[in-house]
């Protein structure tokens, strides 16, 4: 009788315990997917639309500016904070909201070139290496290994070193150790890829292989690449800011984010405006293209779209 | 079918023998050989792992032979590389298992389709409206044209995948498990379409299929395939009534 009882219980805790399970990993309503969905479209409009006032405030930045962002005046050197100069004057009395929103334009603008170089470039040999295979694929990983081993800053200031500095040898260096991650995602989606029946019918339907990799495999690995491009622009203006701010990057008198933190670090404790200004500028920025990016991701990434 | 007795397609001694690493070579395809007539309809039969689609693959030069010869109108395309391999294809087509992996998911169905006739130098608007008269053809209508091949069934996916392989009038047709992936009703009306279309664009046809009754139903002839080996061949009305192989018979008992 108690075994049969204690039998009893025992069912009667693992139905509750599927019940339970099935509960908790139920899939969603048809009406919780499309509120969903509708969260995820609005996200991405929102960011877009940040990001859209982003890019044109940076290209247009020299408009924007209040006063001329290169413009010497030693009589208002390291005002505070006022009506006239928000973020006040640095110690050449130049208005530092107009060198904020000047920089915008090296800031953005390298970090954007210098993403497009290491994608192109990047999925470029993935693709070469994913379609051929062979010798030439091993070369090549085994060169994107060696960049991956690399420490990236230290690796990238050595380059910038060599190189002589300037923002042009910041964007090589930072580009040299960051397209093996391109190469290595582009390369095993091509993998997979051409192993498919559509290869197959394309190759029966007489393309080559240039109009293979340009019309059935481009466009079917594209997604996963745009995505991490996306995310990687936040980063790829961090790390500009970093060795523009150890003087491998933009040069001064050129207003960059990294630079102008630079030159006004020994100020932090009497005009602290004057670091925290372009500092909350890379911050803003960075967070733009992060949370556009995440939500590009989630867009275009079926299953977190909820469908 | 039989028109007369040159051969198409002439497979010699075809063997495939896969490396593995660390393990013993596999010998997926051992000494093959078969003639397919002129219009004659060949069936291959055998359960899954038995060679079949190795042996199209090799005819169809996506994979190399190790050894053994492919002759195709006479023409030997065992070693068929780059201009000739791209005129072998013009002449033999396929029908692959899955229809929906085997269209491009990014593409209309209608490009896809027209591919190979964009490749051949038709100019756009021709394409468009031979990829038509193509759809029409496998009973499609044109709406199928700017659709996605998620966006269509098995079964009409399957057809648009058979207007896409008859689009350059190719004389052979390589049916790699064609309606396997099918439900029944829609899979004989696929097969009728097929057998349509092979009497009247004057095709000859590999069949490759697990099923005897369809090979029976399909086929002018059919050879059995156990083990990467031929085990038995002849009409498959014979085979089904009078199976001199023990595998065969096993195959027939799973089926009848």
């Amino acid at each position: 009788m108690t075994m049969e009882n204690n039998s009893t219980q025992a069912a009667a805790t693992t139905i509750s315990s599927i019940s339970s399970i099935s509960t908790k990993s139920k899939t969603p309503t048809i009406r919780e997917q499309h509120v969903k969905k509708k969260n995820v479209k609005a996200r991405l409009f929102f960011f877009g639309a940040l990001l859209l006032a982003l890019l044109v405030m940076a290209s247009f930045a020299e408009s924007f500016c209040p006063y001329d962002p290169y413009a010497q005046n030693l009589d208002i050197a390291l005002q505070a904070p006022s009506a006239e100069h928000i973020f006040g004057t640095d110690r050449y009395g130049r208005d530092m909201l107009s060198r904020v929103i000047a920089a915008s334009h090296v800031s953005i603008f390298s970090s954007l070139s210098l993403v497009a170089a290491i994608t192109i470039i990047g999925t470029t040999i993935g693709i070469v290496c994913g379609w051929r295979g062979g010798r030439l694929d091993t070369v090549l990983m085994r060169a994107a290994d060696m960049f991956l081993a690399f420490p990236g800053l230290v690796f990238a200031m050595a380059v910038a070193g060599v190189m002589g500095g300037g923002i042009m040898s910041a964007v090589i260096a930072l580009a040299a150790i960051s397209w093996p991650k391109y190469a290595r995602v582009a390369r095993s989606k091509t993998l997979s890829v051409r192993e498919m029946a559509y290869m197959r019918a394309a190759r029966l339907s007489g393309s080559g292989t240039l109009k293979i990799i340009v019309r059935h495999i481009l466009p079917n690995i594209l997604t996963p690449i745009i995505v991490t491009s996306m995310l990687d622009i936040g980063t790829m203006m961090m790390e500009l800011a970093g060795l523009s701010f150890l003087g491998l990057g933009a040069k001064p008198p050129i207003a960059e984010w990294g630079s102008m933190m630079s030159e006004t670090r020994r100020l932090l404790s009497t005009v602290p405006i004057a670091v925290f200004a372009p500092g909350g500028a890379i911050f803003v920025s960075v967070m733009i293209f992060n949370l556009f990016g995440d939500a590009l991701r989630d867009y275009m990434d079926p299953k977190r779209r909820g469908r | 079918m039989n028109k007369n007795n040159a051969p198409i397609l002439s497979v010699k001694n075809l063997t495939k023998v896969f490396k593995r690493h660390g393990q013993p070579d596999f010998i997926a395809v051992n000494d093959v050989s078969f003639d397919v007539m002129n219009g004659e309809c060949l069936g291959i039969i055998g359960e899954s792992g038995s060679g079949k689609t190795t042996v199209a693959n090799m005819i169809a030069r996506f994979i190399d032979a190790t050894s053994g010869s492919i002759t195709l109108f006479g023409e030997d395309i065992t070693h068929a590389k780059g201009e000739s391999l791209k005129n072998v294809w013009r002449k033999m087509q396929m029908v692959f298992q899955m229809p929906m992996e085997s269209f491009d998911p990014r593409m209309k169905l209608g490009e896809s389709i027209g591919e190979s006739l964009v490749n051949s130098g038709m100019s756009a608007g021709d394409v468009k409206n031979e990829v038509t008269r193509l759809l029409s053809l496998v009973g499609l209508s044109a709406e199928f044209y700017p659709r996605y091949p998620h966006e269509v069934s098995g079964g009409q996916c399957q057809r648009a995948a058979i207007a896409r392989a008859i689009a350059i009038r190719p004389a052979m047709l390589i049916c790699d498990e064609a309606t396997s992936a099918l439900d029944v009703t829609v899979q004989s009306e696929v097969i009728a379409l097929l057998r349509r279309l092979i009497h009247e664009m004057d095709m000859t046809c590999l069949f490759i299929c697990h099923d005897i009754a369809l090979v029976q139903h399909f086929c002018d002839s059919a050879i059995v395939m156990q083990h990467g080996k031929i085990v038995e061949r002849g009409k498959p009305g014979d085979i089904v009534r009078n199976p001199q192989d023990d595998y065969t018979k096993m195959l027939i008992d799973s089926v009848l």
